[in-house]
């Protein structure tokens, strides 16, 4: 069954997906700003992750604390099964869509 | 700033829920310390951004509702959810909120920030609760008497109250031998000056006990600032040689960074006495009655200032009756402490400037508070709803706080934006009236104060309103059903009516006093000084040599009478050049009067009587015909008045009158004490009519006018011009370099802005209570138009029946406006009693207009009321056009 997925978290969950294993909240921020051209609101990024993490679309689990993070420990995500199946899904859906056709640049 | 803020951390702990919090956090934390590793800007104001986004996002503002109630309370207070929700809702509320406010706030804080740095804050110095200046004073002399160094010797062997005794003297330097020649001031100070202001050195060193002595090298320590601004910060420059009026001088040192409030102008730098010659002359170092220092006590710890007043009282005493000639009758000494003498001058006029915004401030709370009850009569629905369903009265409350909690702090941000624009025009404003005017700044205690003025208000608007709770609830909620509109109680709607009529009264004041400083201006403006300042351009060239001798003072006459003889033949060759003239004072500066001692022959002064406040200026011939100054008696000075010749001199109207009364002084002689050729009887030839020396409000000055060709001439150098007089003045600086390379030269200006200048400060006063008065009137008629449109409103149903019964519609208007009026009436009343009682207050600030004027008083009574009729009107025309079909059936 699939959950209908939102823009961000769509990219989130990409972006995840380009970091792999050591992906947590910033640099999955500073991925977004670098393939975004608009801004990313920092506290819809973090209701994003809990949402996609009740969907079951990611699992999460704690490092070890950190001095530099005033001694707070990095939550790190990784991708299930289900959201790797959605992602495939959703880009053969793009690709197949896109073939053949181009936006003209305004 | 390495660490990220420890407040944001806190609040956002407590603004996350648990599952969140430390992710967010240590993300933050981690972010914050990567752009601190790659020096990007700001990090706390990114991490306070951060912190202030997730207080206003939806998912984690709320408010935890299972928490109890004094945690629920504070998390209430810390989520800007509320406030977001509400600038949704009701952004004309909100931002009508915040601009009234942040206005008021903005005129407020930045008056503040002027008496929190002048009248607040203690000298950065350690000892500065210790420190006081010390003067004398004679009978009949106004302004302060300074100390010779016998004097002080006195005092320092016979004081037991004053620890240390600091002496200062004002000296105005020509420096050469670091870019173009300049003038500086300094001070002429010694070793102990350094060490009672605990003043230290940056590099190098401070003056020594050494540096006193008769044989010590010259020596001098530049400040911080002067260091930057005239040498660049070259670390360098310690050991460097430059020369200060023609003396050798080496830098040993420069100072900290800091504050430097000795003497009558900034000190650029600090010179040993042995820079100067006349310091360590005989007159200087052995004559009791030369008096050229100013004095500094530090008082010892625990005594009181009226100990030490009383002890050095009794000290003076003692020196008069030892020495009888050296004190004339009345002399006395005065202790005061240092920083009393420093904001002296600015005192007054800055407290009654907080005065007047106080009252700007009245008027926008006024008008915020009636923003506040009107809104909460439309929201009486939702509140009786919420009351009914089991939100306490404590609920409520903290939902009001919470709302205008945000709206005051944007508020007060706003008021600290608008008062940051104006912290500049507001330190040059202050800098005329006290050499503390670089205490103004936005520091944390006016950050305080804004921020504090903010919360008060959002406190006051929260909890002064009535709110429906308990059994008052039910009735509440069944008054705003029924039929689903919305009333103002009798109770409401008269303190509406109170506090805009209270607007009304307070901007009737606070527009007398700028009535008030604006006429003040025009007087000052329209004073005709009694010659003609147009297209004359005047600047200073003054010598650099140190003068201690009569040799050298001869020397330096010759040479000044070289340069100016050469200097105003080349630039009357000059195309467009009318006439030159040089004299020894330039005309509106505003400049200390000495008392003089006269000998006139056959009258009262003869040299011994008390002194008289006088000007002596040293002028050439051309003086009188350059200025346009008309000769009423006698003759001007001409070529026969050379330095062999009979010395002669000038007198003006007000000087013949109170040294001849009705006799006809041509021809009598007179000598004062202020020339350096006294004991010269001078021949007066001629008698001139009087000019405003220092300007329109320093009135008539008797004058003595010498022949520049008799005395030292300039170094006041004035040139009339047929055109525009700059023109000239760009070659004159080029030509005094080439007559004299270490001649300064500075002050380049037209007598026209002089005279701008010399009044700049009443129109200052009056551009500043203008803006304040224009700021509450327009809050006071925004206020009106806001409760009679409210009125309007309320009363669509019954302006429709009337209509419907046959009421014209100039009938409606007529009343709405008579509402409109009437209230604003009693404002005026208030006002103006107010008004008659305050005005007093400005008096000082006056010239040539009473504080209770009537003209003022009128005109800003008329203007009041058009105002309020028009902010009526508006309201008032839509009442004529409510349709009464429309009226009636919708009410």
């Amino acid at each position: 069954m699939m959950e209908p997925l939102g823009e961000l978290e769509h990219l989130i969950l990409l972006a995840i997906l380009r970091i792999g294993p050591e992906a947590y909240g910033v640099p999955i921020l500073d991925e977004l700003r670098r393939h975004t051209r608009r801004p990313v609101l920092r506290p819809s990024v973090y209701l994003a992750l809990r949402r996609l993490e009740d969907k079951g679309l990611i699992t999460s689990r704690l490092g070890d604390p950190e001095p530099r993070r005033g001694g707070r420990a990095r939550k790190y995500v990784e991708l299930t099964a289900a959201a790797r199946r959605q992602l495939r899904e959703s880009q053969r859906t793009l690709q197949s869509l896109w073939r053949g056709v181009r936006v003209d640049e305004v | 700033m390495r660490t990220p803020p420890p407040l944001a951390i806190a609040l956002l702990r407590r603004m996350l829920p648990p599952d969140d919090r430390d992710e967010v956090a240590g993300d933050l934390i981690e972010e914050f310390a990567t752009r601190v590793d790659v020096g990007r800007r700001f990090p706390r104001v990114w991490f306070w951004t951060q912190t202030v986004l997730f207080m206003c996002s939806a998912g984690f503002g709320a408010a935890d509702a299972a928490a109890p109630g004094g945690k629920r309370f504070l998390m209430r207070l810390f989520s800007l959810r509320p406030a977001v929700r509400l600038f949704r809702q009701d952004a004309g509320y909100a931002l009508a909120f915040i601009v009234t406010l942040g206005l008021g706030i903005g005129a407020t804080t930045a008056i503040f920030s002027a008496v929190e740095g002048v009248l607040i804050r203690p000298l950065p110095y350690p000892h500065a609760d210790r420190i006081a200046y010390v003067e004398q004073s004679t009978q009949g002399h106004s302004g302060r008497t300074l100390f010779s160094f016998v004097d002080i010797a006195d005092y320092r062997a016979q004081s037991k109250t004053i620890e240390d005794f600091v002496e200062y003297g004002d000296w105005v330097f020509t420096m050469v031998g670091a870019g173009e020649p300049q003038i500086v001031n300094g001070g002429l100070v010694s070793a102990n000056y350094f060490k009672v202001l605990t003043i230290r050195p940056l590099l190098g060193r401070t003056l020594t006990l050494e540096d006193n002595e008769r044989q010590a090298p010259p020596v001098c320590v530049l400040t911080y600032e002067f260091w930057r601004a005239a040498f660049g910060g070259n670390r360098s420059v310690v050991g460097s040689v430059i020369r200060l009026s023609d003396v050798p001088t080496t830098i040993v040192g420069v100072l900290e960074p800091g504050s430097h409030y000795a003497g009558t102008e900034r000190a650029q730098l600090y010179a040993s006495y042995t820079t100067n010659e006349h310091y360590m002359g005989a007159a200087m170092q052995n004559s009791r009655a030369h008096r050229m220092t100013d004095l500094y006590a530090l008082v010892k710890p625990g005594v009181s200032f009226d100990t030490a007043r009383a002890e050095l009282s009794g000290i003076s005493a003692s020196l008069r009756a030892a020495y009888p000639k050296a004190y004339p009758a009345g002399y006395t000494v005065t202790l005061t402490p240092w920083r009393e003498v420093l904001v002296h001058n600015a005192r007054p006029t800055l407290l009654i400037l907080m005065g007047a915004v106080a009252l700007v401030l009245l008027v926008a709370c006024a008008n915020v508070g009636n923003l506040t009850l009107a809104r909460l009569v439309r929201r009486g629905r939702e509140l009786a709803v919420r009351a009914a369903l089991g939100a306490s009265a404590a609920d409520l409350r903290a939902q009001l706080l919470a709302e205008h909690l945000v709206l005051a702090l944007a508020g007060s941000a706003l008021g600290l934006g608008v008062a940051s624009l104006t912290l500049k025009m507001l330190v040059e404003y202050t800098a005329r009236m006290t050499l503390r005017a670089d205490a103004v700044n936005l520091n944390g205690a006016v950050l305080a104060f804004s921020i504090a003025i903010g919360v008060a208000s959002a406190v006051v608007f929260a909890w002064v309103p009535r709110l429906p709770a308990g059994d008052a609830a039910g009735a509440a909620l069944a008054d705003a059903t029924v039929g689903g509109r919305t009333t103002l109680n009798r109770g409401r709607r008269r303190a509406q009516r109170a506090l805009v009529a209270l607007q009304v009264a307070v901007s009737f004041v606070v527009l007398v006093g700028a009535g008030l400083l604006v006429r003040t201006f025009a007087n000052l403006q329209d004073v005709t000084p009694g010659f003609d300042p147009s297209a004359v351009l005047e600047f200073f060239a003054p010598n650099g040599s140190a003068i201690s001798n009569a040799t050298q003072a001869r020397a330096a006459a010759d040479r000044d009478r070289t340069v100016f003889t050469a200097l105003v033949a080349t630039l009357r060759a000059y195309p467009g050049v009318i006439a030159v003239a040089t004299s020894s004072r330039a005309p509106f500066e505003p400049g200390q009067i000495f008392p003089s001692y006269l000998k006139a022959e056959r009258s009262a002064f003869d040299g011994t009587t008390a002194p008289l406040q006088m000007f002596s200026l040293v002028v050439s011939a051309d003086y009188f015909s350059t200025l346009k100054i008309a000769v009423t008696r006698g003759r001007a000075f001409g070529p026969n008045d050379g330095a062999s010749a009979t010395p002669v001199a000038i007198v003006n109207q007000a000087m013949a009158r109170s040294v001849f009364g009705d006799e006809n002084p041509i021809g009598r002689h007179i000598e004062s004490s202020m020339m350096a050729t006294f004991n010269t009887p001078r021949e007066i030839v001629g008698v001139v009519h009087d000019i405003r020396e220092i300007g329109g409000a320093g009135g008539v000055i008797p004058t003595l006018y010498v022949p520049g060709t008799q005395a030292t001439p300039g170094p006041v150098v004035l040139i009339r011009t047929t055109g525009d007089p700059t023109v000239v003045g760009r070659d004159a600086a080029q030509l005094v370099h080439t007559l004299d390379p270490t001649r300064p030269i500075t002050g380049l200006q037209t007598l026209e802005s002089a005279a701008a200048e010399q009044i700049a400060p009443s129109r200052l006063n009056a551009t500043l209570f203008s803006t304040f008065a224009l700021l509450a009137l327009s809050i006071a008629a925004l206020g009106i138009g806001a409760v009679i449109g409210f009125s309007v409103t309320q009363r669509t149903r019954e302006f429709g029946i009337r209509m419907a019964l046959g009421s014209r519609p100039i009938q409606i208007l007529g009343g709405v406006l008579r509402e409109g009026l009437s209230i604003a009436g009693a404002g005026l009343a208030v006002g103006a009693g107010a008004s008659l009682l305050l005005a007093g207050l400005l008096q000082r600030m006056l010239f040539d207009v009473a504080p209770i004027d009537p003209l003022t008083f009128v005109l800003v009574g008329a203007l009041l009321l058009a105002v309020a009729a028009v902010a009526a009107w508006i309201p008032a025309r839509r009442a004529t056009r409510v349709d009464p079909s429309v009226a009636l059936r919708v009410g």
